[in-house]
């Protein structure tokens, strides 16, 4: 597939293809046919928005306007810049940390091993606006809870701070949030070489009188540095894409990245300027596109130089001694910041009827009020069921897309699949903020816009498959290429069709992978923010929107509510596809 | 239901250019027959198959079964159109289904549809073919292998379809079950009178359960016949050396009467025997004698009238294979094999003749 030589998977498939093949197939490539329409589409009219004048539906003529625009403005350099900035230095930490732990979780005697394991997962199960939310409420240089308490403290040695002394709303801020975040996926994608690593190689070291740190830095990590490095550039990518922290920390303290530019562009400013925002999108889907381009290669070369032998021996444990405990320290506090912090702070916003910083005194004021005005607010049987409906349907069209696409790729012996694969691969360098931008420009322009599907759910479900979809024909590639291709024969001369002969014969055979990526999709659905924050209309908001949109108005505490049962939604359905996410992590790319 | 096969070629591409899977294969299978393709891996006996079955795409020729072309000029009717029923070589069993849902499949589909009512009954009487009535609701993953390829066989015909087509069935299976399940197919298949195309490397499988053969090599027949024909007639020495053990003789043609017995002279001596028409005193040939047509007898014994080929040589190795004793005989420095009895005591270092008829002689141009 496309995964390795692209060049070389075409010429090997250069048979032509039957016109009986197509006939008999007709209904999977009208699936592929509809897969290829939605991601094209959207990225084309991106392009041909980016040189046209005026509003996507009344365009006004061709222009290179928007590009001497946009290069010429300092701050779409700046923002490009500040991007990069966060997403290295953000990828540091989350590295540094992420290998510590593998490390300390896998190869040591560090106290709670096993309970750690399942608490590193928790932070994915906090979407990234909460996470970002829940950090402005203990650090905002005002009434930032643990800013006051940090004052308080000075205070007693006579250090009078005005604020502070603490600012979330800054470019540090913003890094040390990023930093926290990516730490679970890089755990994630990096535990597995560490457990399967051949414990020899640093016996070989230790018999050559070297200490166990010199081990480590020495033998350990340099082993590893393949998988390591293809994880560092994932989380880098991740990084680039992100948006909640930017658009909840950034916008406030007026520092832009390129996906809140866009958003800042279309969304905020007025008037609105979809050309000018059309630029950045495909400066930014460029960039990424080449950043996975990269990705891949580092991902080719790293399997070359693999440490992992596949045979099932124990790995080794080091005795850290001493260093257990400030081993376990440092994870505990890592897990405060992550995850009890910022949970503990929404919780406590939520039952207050209005903010207060937390002390005793203030607790006297507790109340169910903001969960039962949730509960009873009209609009929120409506946001619970579009949630819902956005979920299903998003998980079941991507699953299903996925699973028929693939099928083709890599049943089909035609030239082409190979391209075929790379193109549903190339969303996953899409970042979701410009995925949205796309799918409005080609829904509010003819001649699709007379579907009417601008502001509906669809849209929605649209851009969730969208981004996806690469995710679900990766597990769906390797789940079909286990089926035995003789199963599907079989079906076939029995005289079923090719549509039957899917979904009676090869969906039931892989359906465990089939299952296991629905739950993926439904899971990040649930947490999606960019897209439906960009395509919501006022009838169809989600969760996610919601949840901002009463931050944005000031009621932090009926946010916080929604917050604290999202995540305790989220949580069961994390720990759920534990499991799967490590096999999905091992396969990256 | 008849079949014919007409001039079929199949081309794939790989990286180092194309490749000639079949270069124009002609067969015709009359109603009934159980014909068989033989050859070695990669000889395309497998690929024809797959061509009438529908799975591969030939390039040209036709293919029909009965009346209906089904197959040509590179256009052909997809495998579920088809009125065949096939066993895969991996039996290719669904395992997410029992035994009764694996066999009642085809009667599912439009091809073969059958309401509901009469499915079991007919499950029930497909597997009673193949003796598996009992193990109707057992889960699939729970057979052993040949119970896989039982059920596998009552999938096949449970729609009694016009051809049935067998990919290496028995490959998979250990030596005792494979003689065992080629008398119940060869029985199975004589009482249905249904056509069956048979595909597999192994001669003792075509020998046994065919009533014609086709020996193909390198995407071509080699020689079509009954198994009589192949086996004692074969018409190059590549058929005769994979049907059975043969022993190949090289010389010249010294003596090519139009009637009678013709000479070859060999580096073993001279032997005597039929020279095919066509070809001249003087012709480089080879002559190949079967293991089992040498009689062999200890040199010294005394007396006896030889009636035709004589060779007489010293055994090298004598190998115990339990139904025969299989010996390596030096014969003017030419190592010839034959078999001999059990009861006979001949050892290695023995000085022995090898007796054989002019009849079990059959000689190639070279």
């Amino acid at each position: 597939m496309a995964s390795g030589d692209p060049a070389r998977a075409l010429g090997l498939m250069r048979s032509r293809i039957p016109w009986d093949a197509i006939r008999n197939n007709w209904a999977v490539i009208a699936i592929i046919a509809f897969l290829l329409f939605l991601i094209l589409v959207p990225i084309t009219r991106l392009l041909i928005n980016s040189f046209l004048l005026g509003h996507p539906s009344v365009p006004e003529g061709w222009t290179l306007q928007n590009y001497t625009a946009a290069f010429s403005m300092p701050i779409f350099y700046s923002a490009l810049v500040t991007t990069i900035w966060i997403a290295a230095v953000g990828t540091f930490v989350t590295l540094a940390l992420a290998v510590l732990f593998a490390w300390l979780i896998e190869r040591t005697d560090m106290p709670g091993r096993n309970l750690a394991w399942s608490l590193i997962l928790i932070p994915m199960a906090i979407p990234g606006v909460l996470f970002a939310l829940g950090w402005t409420l203990l650090l905002s240089p005002k009434i930032g809870a643990l800013n006051i308490y940090l004052r308080d403290f000075f205070n007693l040695f006579g250090v009078q701070f005005e604020e502070g002394p603490i600012n979330i709303y800054t470019l540090g801020g913003l890094i040390f949030l990023d930093g926290l975040r990516g730490v679970t996926t890089v755990f994630l994608m990096i535990v597995g070489s560490f457990r399967m690593m051949d414990p020899s190689l640093e016996e070989a070291a230790r018999v050559s009188k070297a200490g166990a740190a010199a081990t480590f830095f020495q033998v350990t990590l340099p082993a590893m540095l393949p998988a390591v490095l293809a994880a560092a550039m994932y989380s880098f990518i991740s990084s680039m894409e992100s948006f909640e922290a930017p658009l909840a920390v950034g916008l406030p303290g007026n520092i832009f990245v390129l996906s809140t530019l866009i958003y800042f562009t279309t969304r905020i400013q007025a008037p609105m300027d979809y050309g000018l925002a059309a630029v950045f999108g495909v400066s930014y889907m460029v960039l990424m596109v080449l950043l996975l381009v990269v990705y891949r290669r580092f991902v080719r070369h790293s399997d070359r130089f693999s440490t992992i032998t596949g045979k099932g021996f124990r790995p080794r444990v080091t005795s850290i001694g001493k260093w257990r405990y400030p081993a376990l320290a440092m994870f505990v506090l890592y897990f405060l910041l992550a995850v009890v912090a910022p949970f503990a702070i929404l919780l406590w916003a939520s039952i207050l009827p209005s903010y207060r910083v937390p002390s005793w005194e203030a607790l006297s004021l507790f109340t169910w009020a903001n969960y039962v005005e949730i509960f009873e607010a009209d609009r929120v049987l409506n946001v619970v069921w579009n949630t819902v409906y956005l979920m299903l349907v998003a998980a079941t069209v991507t699953m299903i897309l996925a699973f028929v696409t693939s099928w083709g790729i890599v049943r089909s012996q035609v030239k082409g699949a190979g391209l075929l694969d790379g193109l549903v691969f190339l969303p996953h360098a899409i970042p979701g903020i410009v995925i949205a931008l796309a799918l409005i420009m080609a829904y509010l322009s003819p001649p699709l816009k007379y579907l009417g599907l601008y502001g509906s759910m669809s849209l929605m479900v649209m851009g969730l498959v969208v981004s996806y979809v690469a995710f679900g024909t990766r597990l769906m590639n390797s789940a079909i290429m286990q089926v035995h291709k003789e199963l599907e024969q079989a079906a076939y001369v029995s005289g079923a069709g090719t549509m039957r002969t899917l979904f009676t014969i090869t969906l039931p055979l892989l359906f465990p992978a089939f299952a296991a990526g629905w739950v993926w999709v439904a899971v990040h659905a649930l947490r999606s923010f960019s897209i439906p924050l960009m395509l919501a209309s006022r009838e169809n908001e989600v969760f996610a929107v919601l949840l901002w949109e009463y931050w944005e108005e000031g009621t932090s505490s009926l946010s916080s509510a929604l917050g604290v049962l999202m995540i305790l939604v989220l949580i069961p359905l994390t720990l759920l596809m534990r499991r799967f996410i490590v096999q999905f992590s091992g396969q990256q790319g | 239901m008849r079949v014919g096969v007409t001039n079929l070629t199949k081309t794939y591409d790989s990286p180092e250019g194309p490749v000639e899977a079949l270069m124009g294969i002609n067969f015709e299978i009359a109603a009934g027959e159980f014909y068989t393709l033989l050859g070695p891996s990669g000889c395309g006996k497998s690929t024809t198959l797959r061509c009438i079955a529908g799975l591969e795409h030939p390039n040209g020729g036709e293919i029909t079964i009965g009346d209906d072309i089904v197959s040509t000029g590179g256009r052909s009717t997809p495998p579920n159109l088809r009125p065949i029923g096939m066993v895969f070589q991996s039996y290719a069993i669904w395992p997410h289904m029992t035994v009764f849902n694996n066999v009642v499949f085809p009667l599912k589909q439009a091809r073969s549809r059958v309401p509901r009512s009469e499915r079991r009954a007919r499950v029930m009487e497909a597997l009673a073919l193949v003796k598996m009535e009992e193990l109707a609701d057992r889960p699939a993953p729970h057979l052993s292998g040949g119970q896989q390829q039982r059920v596998a066989l009552a999938r096949a015909l449970v729609s009694k379809p016009d051809v049935l087509l067998l990919d290496e069935p028995l490959s998979n299976l250990d030596a005792r079950l494979r003689h065992d399940l080629r008398h119940e197919i060869q029985t199975l298949t004589k009482s249905l009178g249904i056509t069956t195309l048979y595909v597999t490397h192994d001669q003792v499988e075509a020998l046994a359960m065919s009533d014609r053969i086709a020996v193909m090599l390198d995407g071509v027949i080699l020689q079509e016949g009954s198994p009589r024909d192949i086996y004692l007639r074969p018409e190059n020495d590549f058929v005769a050396g994979f049907v059975g053990q043969v022993n190949f003789f090289k010389g010249k043609v010294t003596e090519a009467p139009a009637q009678g017995l013709g000479a070859v002279e060999t580096g073993a001596g001279r032997i005597s025997c039929t020279i095919p028409a066509g070809i001249k005193v003087g012709a480089a040939v080879s002559v190949s004698v079967r293991p089992e047509s040498l009689a062999t007898r200890v040199a010294n014994d005394a007396g006896g009238v030889f009636t035709g080929n004589v060779l007489r040589g010293k055994v090298t190795q004598a190998v115990f294979l339990g139904d025969s004793i299989d010996c390596q005989v030096e014969v003017q420095g030419h190592p010839v094999r034959a078999k001999v009895e059990t009861t006979s005591r001949i050892g290695v270092g023995d000085e022995v003749y090898l007796e054989f008829d002019p009849s079990a002689c059959v000689v190639f141009e070279d």
